[in-house]
This record gives C-alpha cells, structure tokens and sequence, in this order.
C-alpha cells in the first residue's frame, strides 16, 4: 500500500500566532519500503509524521494511503483505516500500566473486528516472536524500556497493518537496546513487508533505513535512497559495517533471546 | 466493537479507576437511598391508610336525603336507592358490578359472650345486609356466608344443610325440642334447635370488619385492660378466635327502644369471617335477611330502598373516572370515606413527593460531581484515550466507554442505595415496633418494598450517572490523537 502526499502543508494557530510546522512537502513511500525522517528538534518530523499517518487531519493538500484520501474520508472510516492498515511504535511506549502485555497487545481487537483470529491467541504469538511469550502476564510497570517497546511494537502489528509509523522509537532506551529494536524493524521490514517510517533524531538509526528523508524547517532538505549500515557492537556510533541479512538475523535473535 | 469486548474494556477501567469511581458513586448512593426509603414508606403508610383504614378500592354510593333524614332516613331510616338506581349506576362506563346495600331499619341488641368473657353481655345490635356473592372469599367458617333461609331443592338428605331433611323435593327444617340435650337433638352440625319455631335452624352468618377488631384491640381493650369489672377481664381478640362465635340477636327491640305492633323475635347468629366490605361499626348479614327483616318489623316500602351501593370498577385505574361519573353524571353521592381517602391519599403522596423531591435534589447535586469526577478522569486519560483512537476507537467508541462505565457505576450505586434504603428501613420499624405504643391499625412495617420500586431506584441511578457522565463523555470523544499523544 503506497503512500503519497501532495503540496502537505500544517499550520498551528495559538491566538494571533500562527506557525507553518510543515510546509509544501511532496513525498511519496512505496508500499515494502524502510524510510528514516530526520531532522533536528523542532524541524516538523513529528508533525509530518502524525499528518502522513491520519493522526492529525488538520492539514492542507493531500494524503493518500493506497486508495484513501486521508482528508476525505469520515471519521469512522479513518479510524477503522488506523485500525487496520496502519500501526504505531511511539518513544513513550503508550502501553496502559493497568493491562498485562497480552491486554496491550490486544488492544486494537477492541475496536474492530478481527478475520477469524483468536485474539487472546494472537497476542500470545506476536509477544512469542518479539521475544516476550514469557512475559504475557507481566504489567508494563514490570518490564525493562526494551521490554516495553517490544510490547508496543507487537501490538503495532496485531492487525497485520500495511504500514508502522515509529516515532523516535529508541528515544527513551540505551543505545545497545535500541539497536536490537531495530533489529526487529528491519525484520519485520525484510520478512512481513511492511512499510516502516521511522522518526528519529539519532543519525545511526537513520543509517539502518533504505532511504532517508532529512526534514528542516517543515520542507524537505534532503530525500536519498541509501544503502543500510549496520554499527559495529563495540562502538553503535560507528556506522561504517554495511547491513547484511545474515549479520541483523544473528543480532535479533540474540536480542530476542 | 463486540458488546463483551466492551465490557471486558470497561471492566478494565472501572478496576484502574476505582477511587474515583467509588467517590463518583458516594452521592449516588445517599440519594437512591433517600429515595428509596421515602418512596417505600409513602407506599407502605398509603397502603395502611388506604386500603386498611380507608379502602380506597371500595367505591359507595350514598342517599344524601338518607344522611339528611329525609324518606325515614337516618340510622333506622330508608333509602333513596333502588333497583332502578342500580341499573343506571351498572352502565356507567368501567363499572364491573354494583352491589346494594341495605340497613335494618329497626332497633335490635345482641345478648351472649359467655363463650369469650366468662359471662353473657348485652349490647345494640347495627348491622346491614349484603349481596352473599361480593364477600364469597371471605367467609372461613364451615356455615357458608348465604341465605340458609332461603327455600332449596333437593333429592335425598344429603343435599340438605344441617338440621333439615329432604322432603317432596325441598329441604325442611327438622322438629326439635330447645329440652332436648344436644347429644340427643336432632339438630347436628351447625345447626341449633330453634326456641321459638321449635324446629333445627342455622345461624344468621355474619361478616364483621378488621376495622371493628382494630378499634377493640387497639383503643377499647387498651382502655379497660387494668380496670376492675369486666371491662379489666376482656381478652385481646383475633380473627381466628373470634370465627366461629355465636351469639343470640333480639330483632325488634334495643336497649333504647322497640319496634311498636310486631313482637320482637330472637335469633341465633355466627361470625363467619372478616371483610372489608363488611359495616365498619355494626355486623353484616346476607342481604335476604335484611330485606325480609326490614318488611317483617319496618313495613314493605322500608325493605325496597337500599342505603347505599357499593360499585367495583373493572380496573382499579377507573376508579376516580367512576366517582366522577357517578356524582356529576348521575348526581348521586359518594360515601365521605371515599373522599376522606381521597384527601389522605393526597397528603401522603405530597408528602412522599416532597421527600423525593429532596431525594432528587441530592441526586441532581450527585451528577454535577459525576461530571466533575468524569471530566478530572477524562483529563488524566486523555493520553490513554488518544493511544485508544490512535489504535483504531471511533468518537462513539470512546463516548461509549465513558457512558459504560457510568452505568456501571450508577447500576451498582443504585443497588448499594437500595441496600442502605432498606437497612434504614428495617432500623425505623425496629424503632417503631419497640418504643412507639399500640394504636388501631398499627402496620407491623412502615415500609411496602414493591419490585417496581427496585426497578425505579435502578434506573433512576443509572440516569443521574449517565446525565452527569454526558458532556465528559462528548469531551472524551473530542481528544485529538495526535496532541494527546504529545502530551499537549
């Protein structure tokens, strides 16, 4: 399911202020694709990001998931859009502390219907393949940051969405735990197909993405396809190892485990 | 969203936010209680006052001209109804029956209790006379409440009444002698040896009213229970030990006065039972007594007025549509008891009205808190409910938490109100039963719980919640995603 936005503009108004967060921006993700948006605090990545994945429909010009006119469609048809074709991975997790792991991770089955899955079943499977079946029962006040984030990441793929919108999904983790989240992006990415648009602000993220957007002043600076680079264990910072399958397979399954 | 998705939802988040939703359910709880206890006490005193004191079901047509004296009216007058009354009152719109009523318009007194006091007592005997068939529940003796005068066909003995034998087709009174012992008169069973007619007769059967017994025990007995005489030796009575009592009427003659040119004549009569149809200060016989009475020592022209007709409506609803008919339509009156009942029934339901209104104040206050509870809880959620319509929940999916849960909460309120409703209940009559004295008619509850009240309670719970939960419910719906994600 491709995504497009057209002449994508964004203005905040607080009284008589009025702020442009993004401004004309023209962009186009196709359906498989790995994107990291980068930008510097405040350069309007979060907003184009919430605008791209119908969080906030206040904006002008278009935006278009597959057949949908994000601008046109009813409020029920948008949510009904968000609950099945599209999932969120968010730097605070957003996981509700008085549900267990599975509770969390089933929560989008809450308000649409599922095609014939037992929910409670596949809840349990997705907590089994980001490495946390032994966890189901655990409330998030009990789980480490990494934990948590693998938690949110499950639940973002409860439906079997079309696309994952992750904004500075490492944000609130060390850097070596962040790293085997992105391992399991990149494998979600590589073996289910699904789109990723990742948000961050840490350049080594953005080397791992297939293609990178550098966002400045709500406009695109920058929109290159690049080859992935994977950092050395020693040294995160050091992006200078290219991405192999072989190398992210070892790596998320040893952060799985 | 599939309904036990939701509620397992809702489940969820009532048990995450319990203290706000127990101080939530506080108000609640004291208001469906007030109401509860106010509305179950106005029904319990109504229903003492009117269908024990009152009976507000018993709708009676009087004479006015009987009141005022007028046709030889007064206590041993006539009436000024008759059949031809009693036909039209039958077509009134809603009217199930009409039964008349007649009084003995002559002077007797009543002459035995030995059986009760330890000896005879005299006293004026008053009574009327109604259709057998309107009090056919009533009667719990084995001497059925009907005319046992009345002329009846028969094949062999065994369809006759005690003390009569079939003859030619009809029973007959045996002869007897009042010398004979009882083990060897001929008049078994109920019957008795008539001094007079020397032949086995039955008693009179007699209806008297609870009312009757409620004034004896509850003010004559109370009055004269330490006196000296016999008056200190009356016993507290029952319906079950007064069933069955017999005792001798002299027709014709009173303490105060006798009937002039007819000679008196004594008869045996039997309480059979307690009725609410019965006179309330007097005893009431089958109506064919009365009106053979009435011709016998008042003259023929006394016996073809009623005194007063007493109608049943097909519902009880038709009633008050009844009485109007009745007295602006035909111009006829209604017993002062009628609209006696009428004006305590009023009082009381003004009364209880004025309590509920307080109960609906409170309840009013508790939904403004409702919503001030709901709106601080849906400020703190607002994260949680912007992740919710991030991960798919419509505006009324959320709208339908927040509503859900205040029906939960009213549900249990309303059940916790009537529980503290009935406590408080339960602690007045206790009160009530210990320190407050005997008075006639003293319910033995205050209180009449009835199913649609707990029904009311509930729902009347769930409304205040629900109208107090309704513009947190719309805020709630309103989060944007995208700024509560943010924090904003």
């Amino acid at each position: 399911m491709n995504l497009s936005a057209s002449g994508l503009r964004r203005v905040y108004r607080t009284g008589d202020v009025t702020t442009e967060a993004i401004s004309g921006v023209d962009v186009t993700i196709e359906s498989g694709e790995f994107v990291a948006i980068v930008g510097a605090s405040g350069s309007g990545k979060t907003t184009l990001l919430n605008t791209l994945s119908s969080l906030d429909t206040q904006f002008k010009g278009t935006v278009e998931l597959g057949e949908h006119s994000l601008g046109e469609l009813s409020e029920s048809k948008l949510a009904r859009l968000r609950q099945r074709e599209i999932g969120f991975v968010f730097q605070a997790f957003n996981l509700l502390d008085h549900l267990t792991a599975l509770e969390n991770v089933t929560l989008p089955g809450f308000f649409g219907p599922l095609d014939n899955t037992d929910p409670r079943q596949r809840g349990l499977e997705l907590l089994g393949r980001v490495g946390l079946g032994d966890r189901a029962e655990s409330r998030p006040p009990q789980l480490s940051g990494g934990q948590k984030q693998r938690v949110a990441i499950a639940r973002a793929l409860f439906c079997e969405p079309s696309i994952i919108f992750c904004d500075e999904p490492t944000g609130s983790l060390d850097q070596s735990t962040g790293l085997s989240i992105m391992h399991l992006f990149d494998e979600i990415n590589r073996d289910a197909g699904m789109t990723l648009v990742v948000v961050t602000h840490e350049p080594y993220i953005a080397d791992m993405a297939r293609r990178r957007i550098v966002i400045e002043d709500g406009t695109i600076l920058e929109d290159k396809t690049q080859t992935p680079r994977w950092p050395s264990e020693d040294d995160p910072q050091d992006t200078s190892t290219p991405l192999n399958d072989e190398t992210s397979d070892q790596e998320s399954t040893e952060a799985a485990s | 969203m599939n309904f036990e998705r939701f509620i397992e939802l809702v489940t969820q988040s009532l048990g995450r936010n319990r203290r706000h939703f127990l101080l939530s359910g506080v108000g609640v709880v004291i208001g469906i209680a007030t109401l509860f206890f106010f509305t179950s006490l106005g029904e319990g005193v109504r229903t003492t006052v009117l269908e024990d004191v009152f009976v507000i079901d018993q709708l009676e047509v009087v004479d006015p001209a009987a009141g005022a004296g007028l046709r030889g009216g007064g206590l041993f007058g006539g009436g000024g109804l008759n059949d031809r009354t009693v036909q039209r009152v039958e077509q009134v719109p809603g009217v199930d029956g009409v039964y008349p009523k007649m009084k003995l318009t002559f002077p007797s007194r009543a002459s035995g209790g030995e059986a009760l006091v330890g000896s005879d007592m005299g006293i004026e005997f008053i009574a009327d006379g109604i259709p057998p068939e309107i009090v056919a529940d009533d009667a719990q003796d084995n001497l059925e409440f009907r005319d046992h005068e009345a002329p009846r066909s028969c094949v062999d003995d065994g369809e006759c009444p005690d003390g009569h034998t079939c003859n030619g087709g009809e029973c007959a009174p045996i002869t007897c002698s009042p010398a004979q012992q009882p083990s060897d008169s001929p008049c078994q069973g109920a019957s008795y040896c008539h001094g007079e007619r020397r032949q086995c007769a039955l008693p009179i059967p007699l209806l008297i009213s609870p009312y009757l017994l409620e004034v004896y025990n509850g003010s004559v007995h109370t009055a004269l229970a330490d006196s000296d005489g016999i008056g200190g030796n009356l016993p507290r009575l029952s319906e079950e030990l007064l069933i069955g009592f017999e005792f001798d009427i002299i027709f014709g003659e009173s303490f105060m006065g006798r009937t002039g040119g007819v000679d008196s004549r004594r008869e045996r009569a039997r309480l059979v039972g307690f009725s609410d149809r019965a006179m309330q200060l007097g005893a009431t016989m089958p109506l064919e007594y009365v009106i053979r009475l009435n011709e016998a020592f008042s003259g023929e022209e006394s016996a073809e007025y009623y005194h007063s007709l007493l109608v049943d409506a097909e519902r009880n609803e038709d009633v008050a549509l009844v009485a109007q008919h009745i007295e602006d339509e035909l111009g006829l009156e209604l017993s002062d008891r009628h609209q006696q009942a009428e004006r305590a029934g009023l009082l009381i339901l003004l009364l209880t009205l004025l309590f509920n209104l307080i109960a609906l104040i409170i309840l009013a206050v508790s939904a403004i808190n409702i919503t001030h509870t709901f709106t601080m809880m849906v400020m703190e959620r607002r994260r949680e409910i912007g992740l919710m319509r991030a991960l798919g929940a419509t505006k009324r999916q959320i709208q339908a938490l927040v509503i859900g849960e205040a029906t939960v909460v009213g549900f249990f309120a309303g059940l916790t109100g009537i529980a503290v409703g009935i406590g408080a209940g339960i602690l007045v009559d206790t009160a009530f039963d210990n320190y407050v004295g005997e008075f006639p008619f003293k319910p033995n509850t205050l209180f009449s719980w009835s199913p649609w009240m707990f029904g009311l309670a509930i729902a009347t719970a769930i409304f205040f919640c629900l109208l107090g939960a309704f513009l947190p419910a719309r805020r709630a719906g309103g989060v944007d995603p995208a700024e509560a994600l943010r924090g904003r």
